[in-house]
């Protein structure tokens, strides 16, 4: 399509629109920057994109998330997010822009303990260690203090190819690491009060970063993205080949179940939601994971529901099974209980049903 | 404050000329932009918290310090671009000038942010600028705004789209900003909603509008998109342009 100078007026230059519309369509990035996820992301892209020295020592390599490297020391390095033939050095600690645009490479440690030592002053500060020696990622929101809460992803055994099971499986091992129950990820930012069930802002926002980061850490040759819009609507979490290794595209649909709405301005008392606004949401989350994968392309459709609530009631999944049946969408239901004692009376509950 | 002062007390500072008021020597420039100051709409401390976010998410992003053009010229992407997110901008014009964007009100505020230490310069001219550990803090305390958070997403996407093309500056916006670059004289008022209509006077709005239609229906953009899009833009069509 071309567009006439009059389309849009003032000093705009409709050859450069068209070519940037079509150039960009490829490569926008997947995440907004205001994620969770963002920053990490762009870490791993960084880690899979560059190589490691491999004549030192097998020592981890830690980046972290300053608020701004004006007046910090270190080694510049300049459009972090492009090797350029540079490599990294394993023991290294690299002090990071949002953007990975730029770093300083702080001195290089020569053990593991010399290398936590140097993250002290920064402990507080998002962090992501990459362990060599077992390929495994550690990210730390909070910083290294926080040591609890941390998301933990090997890089090692990465799949190819996308299916429905495939999804589901990874989103059970991330709601098994992660979210499932406080000792799982203790402080994982999911509850706000877990004494109240009050879950924590943007619990949605949180909850689709972690399926981000664990489907980016897992699936390098896929292009992971977030809140994807198309003809029928925002997809939550798209996945799509970015290499000719990888085959198989899905859509994941991510809906909160909870036992209260709690205002925002915390200017009223929270109020119950009803079976009914549930089995809505459900209802509309099937219609919802179908119509992206469709609009998308997808043969993979999940619907990943978080279930933050105290009652365990089959009944409104049972009002959207023949639907999401029928329509090929695949349930996924992951419970996320604010303390270990619920934790373990579901458990028990699960078991004493399965074993009548 | 780096602008020099002398003892020029015009009164008749209503028959200033544009150049004067884009490069002003006096104290009573200071008078005339307050009283442009007390008559906007949105409240005063807005556009500082505005560029002080700005500046706390160069910070983040690399970009600092912020050379001073630079930083009006993110601005103005800042005010341009904010009808892509639906959120109010503190400033709706801008003097076009034979050189890059300049906002007399937004030099005030940034000279007044220096002076309460949330905002410092470094470089030979001490006009490169980074936010200062304190204005991160006040920062915090803004997120208590509902306004303030909405403008903030946006304003962090925007910094996003910059830093993703180092060879952005002011002089590469000047050229290829669709409402900087509009034909006109010098000392125009380009006016991109603050009298006009901006669904029709920001060029720049709708030039992120027709990325959308040179799809025809095929899938579309977000708003991040079509950020990230116009920062791509502006480095192929100041080529263009030059």
């Amino acid at each position: 399509m071309t567009i006439e100078p009059s389309d849009v007026g003032g000093g705009s230059d409709p050859a450069a629109i068209v070519a940037t519309a079509h150039e960009g369509q490829g490569h926008l990035p997947g995440l907004p920057a205001g994620s969770p996820a963002a920053w990490p992301a762009k870490v791993l892209d960084v880690l899979f994109k560059w190589t490691i020295r491999q004549d030192a020592p097998p020592l981890p390599i830690a980046f972290v998330l300053v608020p701004s490297l004006v007046g910090l020391s270190g080694d510049v390095l300049e459009l972090f997010n492009i090797p350029n033939n540079r490599e990294l050095d394993p023991g290294a600690v690299y002090l990071c822009s949002e953007g990975m645009g730029r770093a300083r490479r702080q001195a290089i440690a020569t053990s593991v303990n010399e290398l936590y030592d140097a993250l002290v002053g920064s402990d507080h500060l998002p962090t992501l260690i990459h362990s060599r020696v077992d390929d495994l990622v550690c990210w730390y929101p909070n910083g290294i203090a926080d040591a609890d809460c941390r998301l933990e992803r090997s890089l090692s055994g990465s799949g190819s190819a996308i299916t429905t099971s495939v999804i589901l499986d990874e989103l059970d091992m991330l709601h098994r690491n992660r979210w499932i129950s406080p000792s799982a990820s203790p402080h994982a930012n999911l509850w706000s009060n877990a004494a109240r069930r009050v879950p924590v802002k943007e619990t949605e926002k949180v909850l689709q970063a972690d399926v981000c980061l664990w489907f980016i850490c897992g699936f390098r040759d896929h292009d992971i993205r977030h809140e994807v819009i198309g003809t029928t609507g925002r997809c939550d979490v798209l996945l799509t080949p970015k290499s000719g290794n990888a085959s198989g595209r899905g859509a994941i649909e991510i809906k909160v179940l909870r036992e209260f709405y709690h205002p925002r301005d915390d200017s009223r008392e929270p109020t119950a939601v009803g079976k009914s606004e549930h089995v809505e949401a459900l209802d509309k989350g099937v219609g919802q994971a179908w119509s992206y994968a469709k609009t998308h392309s997808c043969d993979a459709k999940v619907l990943c529901v978080c279930d933050m609530r105290k009652i365990n009631d089959d009944d409104i999944f049972k009002a959207v099974t023949a639907k999401a049946k029928r329509l090929g969408v695949a349930l996924g239901r992951y419970f996320i209980y604010p303390t270990d004692d619920e934790h373990r009376d579901a458990l028990v509950s699960d078991e004493l049903a399965t074993s009548n | 404050m780096d602008t020099p002062v002398t003892d020029n007390d015009d009164s008749d500072v209503e028959a200033w000329n544009h150049d004067q008021v884009l490069a002003p020597s006096v104290t009573a420039y200071d008078r005339v932009l307050a009283g442009a100051y007390a008559r906007q709409n949105l409240p005063p401390l807005y556009r500082r918290t505005w560029l002080l976010a700005l500046l706390a998410h160069c910070d983040a992003y690399g970009l600092t310090p912020v050379p001073g053009d630079f930083v009006h010229g993110i601005a103005l992407l800042a005010s341009t671009l904010s009808d892509v997110y639906e959120v109010p901008a503190p400033d709706r014009f801008v003097l076009k000038s034979a050189d890059t964007p300049f906002f007399p009100g937004i030099q005030w505020d940034l000279d007044r942010l220096r002076v309460a230490g949330l905002i410092a310069a470094s470089g030979q001219d001490r006009d490169r600028l980074f936010c200062t550990s304190r204005g991160r803090e006040l920062l915090q305390l803004a997120h208590a705004s509902p306004l303030f958070r909405t403008a903030e997403e946006f304003l962090k996407e925007l910094v996003a789209a910059v830093a993703g093309f180092p060879d952005l500056n002011a002089a590469t916006i000047a050229r290829a900003d669709a409402v900087y670059s509009a034909p006109g004289p010098t000392g125009k008022v380009l006016d991109y909603g603050e009298w006009d209509d901006p669904a029709r006077s920001n060029f720049t709005y709708r030039t992120t509008l027709a990325f959308e239609s040179v799809l025809e229906g095929k899938g579309g953009f977000a708003p991040r998109d079509r950020l990230h899009l116009y920062a791509r833009y502006l480095g192929r069509a100041h080529l263009g342009a030059a």
